[in-house]
């Protein structure tokens, strides 16, 4: 299930294709959420949050599926897939307990809860799930350890990282009174990690080139 | 070395520079008024334009009745719902007229009474001197009454009698004292009635009812018990009012006069600036006389206007520091225009001297020309009184009286403005002292604990922030420990590298174990390789079988270890999510229904009952494990059921029918016994701790480590008295609280800190983050109506401010204190095993916290400072900055008072150290 590992090109190629498709996938994505957010089409991200959600996710997933299956002959391992999609379940319920744990609602919003762990699940896991595979070990030295692999490792450990970051910071201006309807729970957060997303892919495109020039030269030298 | 070192003067110095400045700030901050000494006399009053006429109008009655019904809210009244049916009846048959009264905040009893007898408006710190009533020394409507030669009695609210102490011929005060009671505290005045108003020795009786008010703080405005209490009062209005239509109209025609000294908010809390809590109905009644008619709606009016219309109605001098204005729709249909314009010329008058005294150059305001030209054209209208035609005379005289009153709302406000004026000298000087504190640099700490405090302080900025601010700490201290969470398979590797580096060996489960726990792949590979080597070695050589064998074990400890601080950690969220919802708090989700609301009602007193049992029992369980002696067991269980009993003695909780019999009225004995045997529980650890010093003073070198250990353990037991007194002092439902809190710690103590060690200043904004949350949790909030008074009166039968001022301190401030203290015992816990030097050590680390701590504080204080200055004129100052601030200020003093324990347990390690 790991894509980029049979791909034959060398890292420079590597570091070179991830940042292009970041970049290009940041404009698209990024595209659609301020047209969501600034003319409500195709559909209106702040008043319709579920739907919105349920879109977004699809796309993200759909869109990580074929650039993993065109980029590099995705070898499909039905044993590998299911256990990515038990990952994926795993990580989703632990998302919406920890959105109930940092305070929303338990009982009542609970469709509104589990389609924000729906979003986090799809931003931040999935584009994971195709980059490191079902093997936890992996998962751990990536997220826990933070050292990724420089390639697709860093670009999926920076924009999960910066979706989570994201979500966290747009609980944030909940208690302010301005009454808006974004502060209506979970659309400020749903923002927040779209935008952490978004973020994310930026920072990743950035940091890469940076991160193989410093190792580069320290080669040489 | 036996005086303190010069570094140390310097933070006490640091200390007492912050609270210096603290105190100036607030000092200049809640301005004090310019008033008018003395009493106004009927010879005050100025001459009537162009006749000269004398004195005051004729008094409109002779007998008062003035009925104060606490947190009577509008809507009580006025409202939709007809609670009392006789008192509109009356209404509607012109028997009386209803103003709707708007009272300034704060709205608490004191300023309240203060503003209907003087009119005047008091300042925010009447809040806090509410606690401590005093004689009223200003002018006031009961002086003024008095020297009209009336005879004065007082039924209800003990705080009139301390503010009018010697008014009354007859008095019985009845105190706010059990807030559960609201039964007694009115019978207590009802009783007397029947007496009194047979007696015709009297002209003024003044009653306070008190019951209203307690039922709505224990259940608010919407429960059941509001409508049978508001038709008691019907049926004292009643009583009354039957009784006044016996006298004589003549003689002395009456004056029946009901009014809330405040409202209530939808909670049922009172302090604030919400419409419930503002909106008070003000109703006079009398059958003696016919009152104009009330055109559609309530007339507004101004809660201080109350003042001057009764001395108008009563025929007296308006008090001298009224800024109120007579309500001319008060006055008896057949009052002459004259007598009306009259009327208001006085109160002009007597506001336009207000001004003098408050306003430099008086002649140049603009108020006040407004009331120079409203004289004009009273002396012009009388002037002209013969000449001109009755209804161009009416006429012109209703301008004049409209002037008057233009002119004397005018007044009124310029002076309101005037006496809310700020000291800005004294402020600026204070809050550049505050930046100007001592910043020593701060030695590097975690990232998100540092960030968090300072994020907090940058909310700060925010009113809105301040009114949520628990919002904050909640959000912090579940991100402080999902951070630990996400964080502990790196500390936990860290730990096993160590375990592994020591005999240079890992073995094959030890590293299954790293695999699941995220161990780094790279280093798994070269501990592979070691291992694999040794594995060579250790067939040869039994001492490394041996050791291998004890890596073994220690691994699976170290697998155990991480897995209950993984599911310590997530309890420890799962305890704080609960305690979210335990009281709400704040301003914008106050309303939301918590269990502590659900647990109060009157129909769940059962599962109440059971909770604060369960609870009391699980505190015990988690306190037997924190004290160490038999004795202290012993004393804490008996403090429990003391608790219990104490709990069931106001009511609060059931009690097993057989045991009904040994519980006293109020509990006000189990609290005393709870508290000795609290007090036991401290004496005894004290005496262990001097027990271990003398032993530890006897075989002085080996025993560091021992002295250390009687130390923690002794901190330990301060803990679990500190949790016992919790118990005893929070509200019935918070005792649940009280045992959440104590299984945290636990949690907390054995393993989290166990295996994530935080440098001590870390450790300390920890410990800070807590105790904020638990300052939410409680129930409390950056607003004055949320301050548990009942918990001041624990234990106690009579008025004691001082004790009542400590008890309230406490309960308020318990979980902050609670977590200062575990703080300090955390410090012992985080000793680095290698230490050799432990005692100088601590004594850096003790010194490091005082200065964090002094930071932390006088952060958020510059910064608040600051932005309160700046935001004086804002429309939140009353309600939401003014009592942050004093909140603020208070919790300075209590870390003020750790701050020097951390001073000083540092001087001492210091010197021990050096023996």
């Amino acid at each position: 299930m790991a894509a980029f590992d049979t791909g034959k090109s060398t890292l420079k190629q590597k570091i070179r294709s991830t940042v292009a498709l970041s970049l290009i996938w940041c404009t698209f994505f990024g595209g659609t959420v301020a047209l969501s957010l600034v003319l409500k089409i195709p559909f209106d991200l702040i008043s319709q949050p579920l739907i919105s959600v349920k879109v977004l996710s699809a796309i993200v997933v759909v869109v990580h599926t074929v650039v993993s299956v065109l980029w590099s002959a995705l070898q499909f391992h039905v044993r590998s897939a299911m256990k990515c999609a038990g990952l994926c379940a795993t990580c989703c319920v632990i998302f919406h307990c920890f959105a109930v744990l940092f305070g929303a609602p338990a009982i009542e919003a609970t469709a509104e809860t589990f389609h924000f762990a729906l979003l986090l699940t799809a931003l931040a896991v999935v584009p994971a799930c195709f980059v490191l595979g079902p093997d936890l070990g992996r998962w751990s030295t990536v997220f826990i350890l933070g050292k990724p692999s420089l390639g697709p490792e860093t670009a999926v450990f920076i924009t999960g990282i910066c979706t989570l970051v994201g979500a966290w910071l747009g609980a944030v201006p909940i208690p302010l009174d301005w009454d808006r309807p974004w502060q209506v729970w979970p659309v400020s957060c749903v923002l927040g990690s779209l935008f952490g997303y978004c973020v994310g892919l930026l920072l990743s495109a950035v940091y890469m080139p940076y991160k193989y020039r410093q190792l580069y030269k320290m080669k040489i030298t | 070395m036996k005086f303190p070192t010069k570094a140390e003067w310097v933070f006490v110095f640091c200390l007492f520079n912050a609270l210096f400045n603290f105190a100036l700030f607030l000092r200049c901050y809640f301005p004090l008024k310019q008033g008018l000494d003395g009493h106004a006399s009927v010879h005050d009053t100025p001459l009537e334009p162009v006749t000269g006429r004398e004195g005051l109008p004729a008094s409109h009655y002779r007998r008062l009745v003035l009925m104060v019904i606490d947190a009577l809210r509008a809507d009580f009244v006025v409202g939709d719902i007809n609670f009392m049916p006789y008192t509109k009846q009356l209404l509607q048959e012109r028997r009386g007229v209803v103003f709707l009264a708007r009272a300034h905040p704060p709205t608490v009893t004191l300023p309240r009474i203060k503003s209907i007898t003087t009119g005047s408006i008091p300042g925010f710190v009447d809040v806090v001197m509410n606690f401590g009533s005093t004689v009223l020394t200003e002018d006031n409507l009961m002086t003024q009454l008095k020297q009209a030669g009336k005879t004065l009695t007082f039924f209800g609210d003990d705080t009139w009698l301390n503010l009018f102490p010697d008014h009354f011929t007859r008095s019985d005060g009845t105190t706010s004292f059990f807030v559960t009671d609201y039964t007694e505290v009115d019978n207590n005045v009802t009783r007397h009635l029947s007496q009194e108003l047979a007696a015709s020795d009297w002209d003024v009786m003044t009653l306070h009812y008190l019951g209203l008010d307690h039922i709505g703080h224990l259940a608010g405005p919407t429960s059941p018990l509001i409508k049978p209490k508001l038709q008691e009062m019907d049926t004292v209005i009643q009583q009354i009012y039957s009784a006044m239509q016996s006298w004589s109209a003549s003689e002395s025609p009456g004056l029946l006069v009901i009014c809330g000294d405040h409202g209530m908010s939808d909670q049922g809390g009172h302090g604030g600036a919400s419409p419930g809590e503002v909106l008070v109905p003000v109703v006079l009644l009398s059958p003696h006389t016919v009152f104009q008619h009330q055109k559609s709606g309530y007339p507004d009016i101004d809660q201080i206007d109350l003042c001057p219309t009764l001395s108008a109605l009563m025929g007296l001098p308006i008090p001298k520091n009224n800024l109120g204005c007579v309500e001319v729709a008060a006055l008896p249909q057949n009052t002459s225009l004259r007598d009306k314009v009259r009327a208001m010329q006085i109160n002009a008058a007597q506001l336009a001297r207000m001004l003098e005294k408050n306003v430099g150059d008086a002649s140049q305001d603009h108020a006040y020309q407004l009331y120079k030209a409203a004289l004009q054209s009273h002396s012009e209208w009388l002037a002209g009184a013969n000449s001109s035609s009755e209804s161009s005379k009416q006429s012109s005289g209703n301008q004049v009286l409209l002037a008057y009153q233009d002119a004397a709302q005018r007044m009124s406000q310029r002076i309101s403005k005037m006496s809310t004026r700020y000291d800005m000298y004294g402020i600026s000087v204070a809050v550049t002292a505050l930046w100007m504190r001592d910043t020593k640099p701060l030695s590097p700490v975690e990232m998100f604990l540092v960030c968090g405090t300072i994020l907090h302080t940058l909310s700060l900025v925010s009113s809105s922030f301040v009114e949520e601010e628990h919002q904050t700490w909640y959000f912090i201290t579940s991100s402080i420990h999902t951070l630990l969470l996400f964080r502990l398979p790196d500390s936990f590797a860290g730990k096993f590298a160590a375990s592994a580096s020591g005999g240079g060996t890992a073995t094959s489960g030890h590293m299954r174990s790293g695999d699941v726990l995220g161990r780094m792949s790279g280093e798994r590979e070269e501990n592979y390789v070691q291992y694999t080597q040794l594995k060579e070695h250790s067939k040869h050589n039994p001492w490394l079988k041996r050791e291998m064998e004890r890596k073994t074990t220690e691994g699976r400890s170290l697998d155990k270890a991480f897995l209950k601080t993984a599911v310590s950690l997530v309890v420890i969220l799962c305890i704080l999510r609960v305690l979210r919802r335990w009281n709400q708090t704040g301003n914008k989700w106050l309303d939301v229904p918590d269990v502590g609301d659900w647990l109060v009602m009157p129909e769940n007193k059962m599962a109440l009952s059971a909770l604060v049992a369960v609870s009391l029992l699980c505190n015990l369980l988690t306190n037997l494990s924190r004290l160490r002696t038999l004795g202290g067991r012993a004393a804490c269980a008996c403090a429990m059921m003391a608790v219990y009993c104490s709990k069931a003695g106001t009511g609060a909780t059931l009690m097993p029918e057989t045991l009904t019999g040994i519980v006293s009225t109020q509990g006000v004995t189990e609290a005393r016994l709870a508290y000795s045997f609290i007090l036991v529980l401290l004496v005894l650890n004290l005496h262990q701790l001097w027990k271990d010093n003398v032993s530890s003073h006897a075989s002085s070198q080996s025993s560091v480590r021992v002295a250390l250990s009687g130390l923690s353990e002794f901190l330990e037991g301060l803990q679990a008295f500190w949790l016992c007194l919790m118990c005893l002092l929070l509200r019935p439902h918070n005792t649940a609280l009280v045992a959440m809190l104590s299984v945290l710690e636990r949690l907390v103590c054995g393993y989290v800190l166990r295996s994530v060690k935080l440098r001590p200043v870390c450790l300390l904004l920890y410990c800070m983050a807590l105790g904020q949350a638990f300052f939410f949790f409680q129930g409390n909030s950056n607003s004055v109506s949320t301050v548990d008074v009942a918990a001041g009166y624990t234990a106690l039968q009579d008025y004691q401010p001082v004790l009542i001022g400590i008890q309230m301190c406490f309960s308020t401030y318990a979980g902050v204190i609670f977590w200062l203290i575990s703080c300090l015992k955390y410090v012992l816990l985080v000793l680095p095993s290698d230490a050799s030097v432990d005692h100088q050590w601590l004594a850096d680390a003790h010194t490091d916290m005082a200065i964090t701590l002094l930071l932390t504080r006088a952060l958020p204080l510059a910064v608040y400072t600051t932005l309160v200055t700046f935001m004086r004129y804002h429309l939140f100052v009353w309600t939401v900055f003014s009592p942050k601030l004093l909140y603020e200020g208070m919790l300075t003093v209590v870390y003020s008072a750790f701050y020097v324990t951390c001073l000083c347990v540092a001087h001492s390690l210091r010197s021990k150290g050096q023996q």
